[in-house]
């Protein structure tokens, strides 16, 4: 794998995923973005898994915000220069997600940061407990999801805190 | 045992005397670019409010009284600053400054660290605005 | 717990647990180890962190981009000039300006005197653990002279803020350049004592041969990065992979060892010093003539990019994207103790409980870089993340702020 040339890389990748593929572009040389349906990600990261290509370097969940109502998960691979990107896009109001779990154990944290922060329900992880929030962090209050509002995450020692009862 | 060469380290530290200062008595000279307490100086500002908004720790408040009349207050919060140095960098004028040496800022009341550049009087003015508000 | 509860079956074997941490767990840093013992041999590991999250993701959307740069620069004290960097290397990409081959050259020179003074911090807490202090107090004796060349560079011993958007704050004149070669010089020779040192005491060999082996393969499974995996033999340096500031005018060498135990990991981490060295030299004697700064527009426009960049701990992963506006839509930060952390507790079951806190310097891991995420890992069953929140809850835990 380290001789191969970014473009051979890249190639394959592209080559690979293309039968999931909804829309493949390259906004960067040294990337490729493949847009998957959320139904199509467990196969699709199977597959990267299986013919070798890089490593998983993270997750990303961005919220595109209320209009637009959707949520967008990003899995990054990396492999030398090169980067992948899986992209899934799913409904902010029911958004499910198969974990990628069986294939990638490390992914554990990533999925249980979804959850919390951006309100995902995640399938199949092992586990969906609270990691960065607070005991008496509100239910239904996500972080970084674009509607997020601080005030509704006062929570009783904020508001102790902050002087404001 | 390589031990050897830092038996020779230990026995040169043990003659060559301690390599601290007596601080209150000696004052180690602090490099050129060391940031210490910032300083700001009217005479060429615009009032164009860059520093503030530029500002990460929210320690700079550049108060208007009259733009015309170049009366500018600015108050600057030293607990606040992390002497990051941007401000410096955001101002067009060259008005503000890090110098290396006022870095003995340790202070047992904390009106001490809201610190107030600019006309006496004007300063003033601001002072008696907040008094009122209670702010 | 079981004698207070008569009813409660006793387990069919029972095991000693030894929880170490969160206060001091071997490094002064916060993070909770908890390792299961038949004799001295550790059967199982656990690890929970989040004693310092801050949230400085979520921090950073609500910033302009020049101030986001300083809160990124926050996320770890060691190698803070590394993640500033990241920072301004994306947004400059998505403003479609690049920083001026100087300003370049800085960036590459302060991030290399930054990987000296983080490599000799490490050398010296792990000579610590391996109770050697002797080596740690003149390692970090001998890195107050890399600590006083950042100081007179960019005028702070750490937070060094030698960035900003589109450039550089500070320049190199001809005083320093001779300070940084006069300190390097001085460096290098104290370096080859400690190879020496480390390369053939024989205690220390007896403390790191063999122990916390990590294959080739198990580095490329669990995906390790930085002297961790160059340590097992994986040649993965994003300096090289995918060159970003100066790197391309001053190409990197990679250093690799095959062994894969803890002396590797010392061996590479020592030997990467005399390139980084040799680097240094080398941008000092080329470094270009110019500006130092391009004007970055207030306002990035729309887009989203990746940047990669070699800390001293490995690969760290910057996505940022934006929205037009004068704030990141999403900023995400991915350290490189991340997945290596994950490593340890791979190789901790089978070895002594006294080689654990060696095994777990070994990593070079960073508390406050990991602690935008919390690990609950178990390694010896299949299941993964055995605490739950009430269990956390017990501990303590307050993880948001």
């Amino acid at each position: 794998m380290q001789t191969e040339t970014l473009e051979v890389k890249l190639k394959t990748a592209a080559k690979f995923l293309d039968r999931w593929a909804v829309e493949t572009t390259t906004p960067e040389p040294e990337r490729l973005d493949v847009v998957i349906d959320a139904t199509d990600l467990l196969a699709a990261v199977a597959g990267m898994v299986k013919i070798q290509w890089g490593y998983l370097a993270t997750i990303t969940g961005i919220d595109l915000g209320v209009e637009d109502g959707r949520l967008e998960l990003l899995y990054h691979f990396c492999s030398g220069p090169a980067v992948v990107t899986l992209r899934v896009r799913i409904p902010r109001g029911n958004a499910f997600i198969p974990s990628i779990y069986e294939f990638i154990p490390s992914v554990s944290f990533y999925e249980r940061e979804l959850i919390e922060m951006l309100g995902i329900t995640i399938a199949n992880t092992p586990n969906t407990d609270r990691l960065f929030l607070p005991d008496d962090w509100p239910e239904g209050v996500y972080p970084l999801r674009k509607d997020f509002d601080i005030n509704e995450a006062q929570t009783p020692r904020n508001r102790k805190a902050n002087g404001n009862t | 045992m390589k031990l050897g060469g830092m038996w020779r380290d230990a026995i040169k530290a043990l003659v060559q005397g301690p390599s601290t200062q007596k601080y209150p008595f000696e004052r180690l000279k602090t490099p050129e670019r060391f940031r210490s307490k910032l300083t700001w100086d009217l005479t060429n500002c615009t009032g164009c409010g860059l520093c503030m908004k530029d500002c990460p720790a929210n320690a700079i408040e550049v108060v208007t009284l009259d733009r015309k009349a170049k009366r500018f207050v600015f108050r600057y919060r030293v607990d606040h600053c992390t002497f990051c140095g941007q401000c410096v960098e955001s101002c067009n004028k060259n008005c503000l400054e890090l110098p290396e040496d006022d870095w003995e800022l340790a202070t047992t009341n904390r009106q001490d660290f809201e610190v107030y550049y600019g006309n006496e009087a004007d300063v003033q003015i601001v002072l008696d605005g907040e008094a009122e508000t209670g702010a | 717990m079981a004698t207070h509860n008569p009813t409660q079956k006793a387990p069919e074997r029972e095991t000693f647990k030894i929880p170490i941490g969160p206060q001091h767990p071997a490094l002064k840093e916060p993070g909770h180890f908890e390792f299961a013992v038949d004799g001295e041999t550790v059967t199982d590991a656990t690890v929970r962190l989040g004693y310092v999250h801050r949230g400085i993701e979520k921090g950073v959307e609500s910033r302009t981009w020049i101030q986001g740069q300083y809160l990124v620069e926050r996320v770890c004290g060691i190698c803070s000039h590394v993640h500033a960097t990241t920072y301004c290397l994306a947004v400059e990409k998505l403003a479609g300006v690049e920083a001026p081959p100087r300003a370049q050259a800085i960036r590459s020179l302060v991030a290399e005197l930054e990987r000296i003074h983080s490599h000799m911090l490490w050398l010296g807490v792990a000579a610590h653990e391996a109770g050697f202090d002797m080596l740690f107090m003149y390692s970090w004796r001998d890195r107050e002279t890399v600590m006083n060349l950042l100081e007179g560079i960019t005028g702070n011993r750490v937070n060094y803020s030698a960035n900003i958007l589109g450039g550089v704050k500070c320049d190199i004149t001809p005083e320093q350049d001779a300070a940084i070669r006069a300190g390097v010089d001085y460096l290098e020779e104290r370096t080859r004592h400690y190879l020496d040192v480390v390369q053939n005491d024989t205690m220390f060999m007896r403390r790191t041969k063999n122990v916390g082996t990590m294959t080739r393969e198990q580095a490329e499974q669990m995906g390790v990065v930085g002297p961790t995996a160059r340590a097992s033999g994986v040649p993965r340096d994003i300096r090289v992979d995918a060159p970003y500031a100066a790197y391309k005018d001053f190409p990197v060498n990679v250093i690799t060892e095959t062994a894969g135990d803890l002396h590797a990991r010392f061996v590479v981490r020592v030997n990467e010093l005399f390139e980084t060295f040799r680097l240094i030299r080398a941008i000092l004697d080329h470094l270009p003539e110019g500006d130092l700064q391009t004007r970055v527009k207030r306002k990035i426009p729309a887009g989203e990019t990746i940047m990669r960049i070699e800390a001293p701990r490995g690969e760290l992963f910057y996505y940022v994207k934006s929205a037009g506006g004068e704030t990141p839509d999403r900023v995400k930060i991915r350290t490189p103790t991340l997945p290596n952390m994950a490593s340890v507790l791979e190789l901790a079951v089978g070895h002594q409980l006294a080689d654990m806190p060696m095994i777990l310097t070994g990593i070079d891991p960073c508390f406050s870089c990991n602690d935008r995420m919390i690990t609950v890992r178990d390694t010896h069953s299949n299941q993964r993340d055995v605490w739950t929140w009430d269990q956390l809850r017990k501990y303590g835990m307050n993880a948001a702020q």
